[in-house]
């Protein structure tokens, strides 16, 4: 924990990774203010029940009600986007952004999506609210919470398991991507098989509840990692999170997984032995109670957070809500969307149970075009809405540099980018381009610097 | 997951991020035809990998029709796979004039597969897994990409162009989707990632405009970003990569979407082939295989997909459309397709009825199709043993590896890439996989 006041970089790189980005605002605001006043105000996140009750009638009020992914394909895609745009619009507006990027980190560690014949949009909004409730509080509650989500239910079969021929996939995934990891594997195949058994019996009713069915439970004994379970009925996924999250592997896996996720990738991982120091500080703070508020302020106060060489490649769905924050556009264009879409993230719908990649997976000229495509989206709505975002604060002039990183929300421009920027700005005087086109310009370049990308 | 392999393979872009001569200058000179076409480049032979994601059920894409001597495989099958097995008379059998008695037969989707085997173009190699089967898909994923299944290391492919020799400029190997897979990152040397062809340009146009060349110039020049910050210099290198990638493309005409994700990544592929960049090695996804519920009609529906993406591949029909022309005898002469998966699945079905599906396995077969028949190198037929089913009254309850899949890629990288320093000679070759 340090006690110096915060640079602009600082501010930038802290919203950056926790925050979908910081505005000129908050780089004002938290510039030469201490580190322990940031990580105070981003915690300020209220309640749980303030959370849910903000939110509950949310799939109603959006026309979120029905089953549409296979049986009505127009229909599912409708109200996916519907879904997406209101997500991407509460990030962007949240008062806790931090509480949404936890939950956009929940979702990644908890993939669940939306392919036919699985959940459908209004399962998945279910499951959103469920994390987000979840975020700060207790990640045995969260497991506990996940383990019968409709939508969890449906995407790992878990409602198709049934006593007798049990399916071993929601089993496999709660211990390996959930709570123990394989660096190394601490679990055996047979206690899948055993885990999978233990959890028969649930089903997702016509109300898109979960509901236990006695007679699909298989009421055996059986034996995880050691612990026999057994004749505890609608009880006995608890049992198996027990025994999960008894193992020490466990709150090293989800330590390194907030971290690499929001701070950087800590080396190697190895959940049994040595870690790295912060990996083991959240580790630590993380094992009493499962507390992942506790966790959460030991990130928000570490000096790994500030260190600029510790950096993060961030998801596409972090850099265009921090564009259209920090230009005053709303985050929910068709346009926008799309791009997001076309640098490889759907929320609701990740690639696989394994969530979205980490780093230099999103780094290709596959994703560089499609982040460019973003680029030019915002930019031309920024420009579109120029007269409008004037009166509260206009787009800088091509040329001023130092003005174009603050509205971006990050330090002025150093090393490659600065000289690209001037490069660019020399050339296209020498072309006399119209200040129009050196605004887009300007503006799509920094957005398509390696800065931008990676905090 | 091994997380620990990504940072490994962060550091390793090596001091070439410095060069500032584009390298599409060098390929669009060779285009203009300012250089002599180069032999070996005309000669060299393409390989487009097809990764089979989520784990396909190898016992139901090639299965026992019969049972053979010493081994009731068919028996054992109609026992323990009652909803998702195929009757005898499904099945497209591997037997051939004088190549007979395997008692076994492709998933009736399979029907040009089929008959490129007939034709002696397909070698079906049978248990393919390494030792200490891992029944993660994120694990067993990353060992069939890198070919280590006890150590970390980089991919296979990526590691093919490190040791061949591969300059930074050339454009030797691209892996068609929105993220670059292990497979394709070596310790220095990388493909390149792309979607498809039509979305490989710039959003604010052509470089015909003079506004949009100056920021496409200018975004080429974050390729200069210093090494030292690992991650943001590998975004600046790809920054100008995608600058030249655009430019090697502009101009190329594609056919319209044929529907099929793993069909347009074919068309992909076989204009990327046709084009004449030096492209050697392809990989491309074909996803969805992950079949623990509903297996029959998702199996079914993606092999019967994949089936009709390879037909097209060649012939250029996907169905009843033509979708371009079939491949010229040259190209087809040296290219060869092959697919795998990260695991087979287990013996035995979970649930029942048509919900019914399989859990995580082990070893399956993968299939190289090479170019048709006559003067080539690939054998086709039957290659390695088929794993032990165990008997009626007690059936295994996973299929062991009876080919080392380093031996298949052994095989590959000697035979049909000749590089001059293949990655597991401790292992070996298979026998008479290649003549």
């Amino acid at each position: 924990m340090t006690a110096a006041s915060l640079t602009a970089a600082e501010v930038s790189r802290v919203f950056g990774k926790v925050a979908f980005g910081a505005t000129a605002a908050d780089l004002d605001t938290w510039t030469g203010k201490s580190q322990e006043a940031l990580a105070a105000h981003l915690l300020s996140v209220p309640s749980q029940s303030e959370v849910l009750s903000a939110q509950a009638d949310e799939p109603e009020r959006l026309a979120i009600t029905g089953a549409a992914t296979s049986a009505n394909k127009e229909s599912g895609r409708t109200q996916l986007q519907v879904a997406q745009s209101w997500w991407l619009e509460r990030m962007r507006t949240t008062r806790w952004p931090l509480l949404e990027r936890l939950t956009l980190f929940w979702h990644d560690h908890f993939a669940t999506g939306l392919s036919a014949p699985y959940p459908d949009v209004a399962m998945m909004m279910g499951q959103n609210q469920l994390l987000r409730v979840n975020a700060l509080g207790s990640f045995a509650d969260l497991v506990a919470a996940i383990t019968v989500d409709p939508a969890m239910l449906h995407w790992l079969d878990g409602a198709r398991s049934v006593k007798g021929k049990p399916n071993e996939n929601y089993a496999r995934e709660l211990l390996e991507l959930f709570t123990m990891g394989v660096s190394p594997q601490q679990f055996g195949e047979v206690d899948i098989r055993e885990a999978a058994r233990a959890l028969t019996g649930w089903v997702v009713d016509g109300q898109r509840k979960a509901a236990f069915d006695t007679r699909r439970h298989d009421p055996g004994f059986k034996t995880v990692l050691g612990r026999r379970i057994g004749d505890l009925g609608d009880r006995e996924h608890l049992a198996v999170r027990d025994a999960a999250l008894a193992t020490p592997a466990a709150a090293g896996f989800v330590a390194y997984k907030l971290v690499q996720k929001l701070v950087y990738e800590p080396g190697p991982i190895d959940v049994t032995g040595n870690a790295d120091a912060l990996v083991a500080r959240v580790r630590n703070a993380l094992r009493p109670k499962w507390d992942l508020l506790a966790a959460v302020t030991v990130i928000l106060k570490a000096p790994e957070l500030l260190d600029p060489a510790r950096q993060l490649a961030r998801q596409p769905v972090e850099q265009a809500v921090h564009a259209c924050k920090a230009l005053g556009i709303a985050a929910d264009l068709a346009t926008v969307i799309q791009a997001i879409d076309a640098m490889g993230q759907r929320l609701f719908d990740p690639p696989n149970v394994g969530g979205w990649p980490v780093d230099e997976e999103w780094i290709s000229p596959g994703t560089s075009l499609a982040r460019y495509r973003l680029a030019t989206a915002v930019e031309s709505e920024a420009r579109r809405q120029a007269d409008i975002l004037a009166v509260v604060s206009p787009l800088p002039a091509a040329g001023d540099l130092d003005g174009w990183a603050r509205r971006l929300g990050l330090a002025p421009f150093t090393g490659t980018t600065k000289s690209v920027l001037q490069g660019y700005l020399e050339s296209s005087t020498r072309n006399k381009s119209p200040e129009n086109q050196r605004q887009k310009s300007v503006m799509t370049l920094v957005m398509a610097s390696p800065e931008w990308t990676v905090m | 997951m091994t997380l620990s392999r990504r940072r490994f393979l962060a550091g390793t872009g090596g001091a070439a991020g410095a060069l500032m001569l584009s390298p599409w200058l060098a390929r669009a000179g060779r285009a203009a035809g300012l250089g002599a076409a180069d032999p070996a480049l005309a000669a060299r032979r393409r390989l487009v990998v097809i990764f089979l994601g989520g784990g396909n059920d190898g016992l139901n894409t090639v299965f026992p029709v019969a049972d053979v001597a010493g081994a009731a495989r068919h028996s054992v099958y109609r026992k323990v796979r009652p909803s998702i097995g195929y009757t005898p008379e499904q099945g497209l059998t591997l037997d051939r004039p004088g190549d007979v008695g395997h008692g076994l037969g492709f998933n009736p989707m399979l029907k040009n597969v089929h008959s490129m085997y007939r034709e002696g173009r397909v070698a079906v190699v049978q248990g393919v897994d390494y030792p200490n089967h891992n029944y993660s898909h994120f694990t067993s994923t990353e060992i069939w990409q890198t070919g280590e299944p006890e150590r970390t290391a980089a991919g296979w492919l990526g590691r093919h162009l490190d040791r061949a020799g591969v300059s930074e400029e050339e454009l030797r190997a691209v892996a068609i989707g929105n993220r670059l897979p292990i497979i394709m990152r070596g310790e220095d040397r990388q493909g390149v990632g792309m979607v498809d062809i039509p979305s490989t340009k710039f959003s604010d146009g052509a470089d015909t405009d003079l506004q949009s060349r100056l920021r496409h110039d200018s975004l080429a020049g974050f390729g200069g970003h210093p090494e030292a910050e690992a991650l943001r210099a590998l975004h600046g290198r790809t920054s100008r990569a995608t600058v030249d990638l655009v430019r090697d493309l502009s101009g190329t005409t594609v056919p319209a979407t044929t529907g099929s994700r793993v069909a347009d990544a074919l068309v992909t592929a076989r204009i990327l082939l046709e084009k004449d960049l030096g492209v050697e090695v392809i990989y491309l996804e074909h996803n969805g295989f992950d079949t623990h519920a509903n297996q029959r009609t998702n199996q079914e529906n993606l092999l019967r997909q994949l089936d009709d993406a390879l037909a097209m591949f060649w012939t250029g029909m996907h169905g009843t459309r033509q979708v371009f022309e079939p491949m010229s005898s040259d190209l087809a002469a040296r290219t060869m397709v092959m697919t795998f998966s990260e695991f087979g699945r287990r013996i035995g079905e979970n649930g029942a009825g048509a919900g019914a599906g399989t859990d995580h396995g082990a070893a399956s077969p993968l299939f190289l199709i090479g170019p048709p028949s006559g003067g080539s190198p690939l054998a086709g037929g039957v290659h390695g043993d088929h794993p032990d089913m165990g008997t009626p009254l007690l059936p295994a309850d996973n299929l062991a590896m009876t080919t080392d899949l380093r031996k298949v890629y052994e095989s590959v990288l000697t035979h049909w890439l000749a590089n001059p320093d293949p990655l597991y000679r401790r292992t070996g070759t298979l026998p008479g996989l290649f003549r």
